[in-house]
């Protein structure tokens, strides 16, 4: 290995970068990170070799995955986990104290419940698989409002809009439209977003209520 | 399938995305389940590299267990520098390659391709780390660009034969077995001057 031969954990960066960026000429021309980088080619294909029995392995790695998600804790919340074993709270095991606090936790769940709004969904993939058919159009920012549109999906009655923000929580619904197109008001979204910023949005199908199929997410971008 | 979560995301939320959500604040349901889904998508690639490497598939399943283990124990404190998927592809390859005896420059088609976990040519044995760093630089010095790569790629990374020919883009019905073979012959006449002097 030479003394500027590219970090493995790095081989990923490589491809891409600008052709005439050091490393990646480096890369060209080194065997050693060459080789790296079409050996992590091929992982990222990973293509299932004949007799590699991947199929049988698949549900022992995912309970594997299973158990390992149950077991990690984020370091931040055990830290928070390690801090409420302070004794200062022993003196709430007392039971008067216990009583008043599950009713104030009773309260507040009420409370948070009744609160919740779309904003607490994100995007995610637990309606059926969107059909290439079934397609967004080019969004249009006009007069301060976001023109959205899509291809219409037999059987469907009714169209739902989401859109998400960055880290891709839901930040509103547009109310169910037969149509295939929708418009959507600046004064419609949180007033705390500042214009020019990257959202998602997603169209899905229904079809009495229930959701039938969900578009490929799509980009837009705040008025 | 991954463990029954309120949370799931769209395949085409990047893994970088996933991997803020992770790390971030909050919920901590929903960050072990971005964490999951981050996992998961990786775990076929994970196997198959294993596999690859040890053309074994109950080897590869022990190795690829280990694997997602030692993901699990660092994924909260990964921090970001490269690509989720660069790192998890130098978390296995590392694995693969601590597991195996060593990387053996030397060994021929039939020991890369049959068994499992090949032993060194007699000649390949070297008593320390720096007859393993003579051994590389010999490589760079003594081969052509083409045969060092080849080397690499069927002896390092493991990739078969087919896709050393593929990549290296050689003609002729031997493919790369020629450019190995003319590799290895180069480094044993290295190994016995070197020997003999």
């Amino acid at each position: 290995m030479e003394a500027h031969c590219i970090d493995v954990e790095r081989i990923g960066d490589i491809t891409d970068l600008p052709a005439n960026h050091p490393d990646r000429r480096h890369a060209e021309t080194c065997p050693r990170c060459r080789s790296l980088v079409e050996s992590y080619l091929e992982f990222m294909k990973s293509d299932a070799a004949a007799g590699s029995g991947v199929e049988k392995a698949r549900p022992v790695l995912d309970a594997r995955i299973r158990e390992g998600a149950q077991r990690w804790i984020p370091a931040d919340a055990r830290a928070s986990r390690l801090s409420s074993r302070a004794p200062w709270w022993r003196g709430f095991l007392k039971p008067a104290p216990m009583l008043a606090g599950a009713a104030a936790v009773v309260v507040a769940a009420v409370v948070l419940w009744n609160a919740r709004g779309p904003e607490e969904a994100v995007l995610r993939d637990d309606a059926p698989v969107s059909s290439p058919a079934f397609s967004l159009a080019p969004a249009r920012v006009e007069d301060g409002s976001i023109r959205l549109s899509w291809t219409a999906m037999p059987g469907a009655d009714a169209y739902e809009v989401r859109i998400y923000g960055p880290d891709l929580s839901e930040i509103y619904r547009h109310p169910a439209t037969p149509e295939t197109s929708a418009e959507v008001t600046r004064s419609a979204l949180p007033a705390d977003l500042p214009s020019t910023l990257d959202l998602t949005w997603r169209v899905y199908a229904l079809s009495g209520g229930d959701v039938i199929e969900a578009s490929a997410p799509g980009s837009i971008r705040t008025p | 399938m991954p463990p029954a979560s309120k949370h799931t995301w769209d395949k085409t939320v990047p893994d970088e995305q996933l991997l803020r959500i992770a790390q971030g604040d909050g919920d901590v349901d929903r960050r072990r389940a971005a964490a999951t889904e981050l996992v998961r998508r990786y775990r076929d690639a994970v196997y198959l590299w294993c596999f690859r490497y040890t053309r074994d598939s109950e080897r590869a399943l022990d190795l690829s267990q280990d694997v997602l283990a030692a993901v699990w124990e660092k994924i909260g404190t990964f921090e970001g520098r490269s690509k989720f998927s660069s790192w998890l592809f130098s978390v296995t390859r590392n694995r693969c390659i601590d597991a195996s005896r060593r990387v053996d420059l030397l060994a021929d088609e039939f020991e890369l391709g049959e068994v499992p976990d090949p032993a060194p040519l007699p000649d390949a044995v070297f008593e320390d780390e720096r007859d393993e760093d003579w051994l590389l630089r010999t490589i760079r010095t003594e081969l052509e660009p083409q045969e060092q790569q080849a080397i690499w790629l069927r002896c390092v990374e493991r990739l078969s034969v087919d896709d050393v020919t593929r990549i290296l883009g050689v003609d002729g019905a031997s493919g790369a077995r020629a450019v190995l073979q003319r590799a290895r012959r180069k480094l044993r006449a290295a190994i016995d001057r070197r020997e003999s002097g």
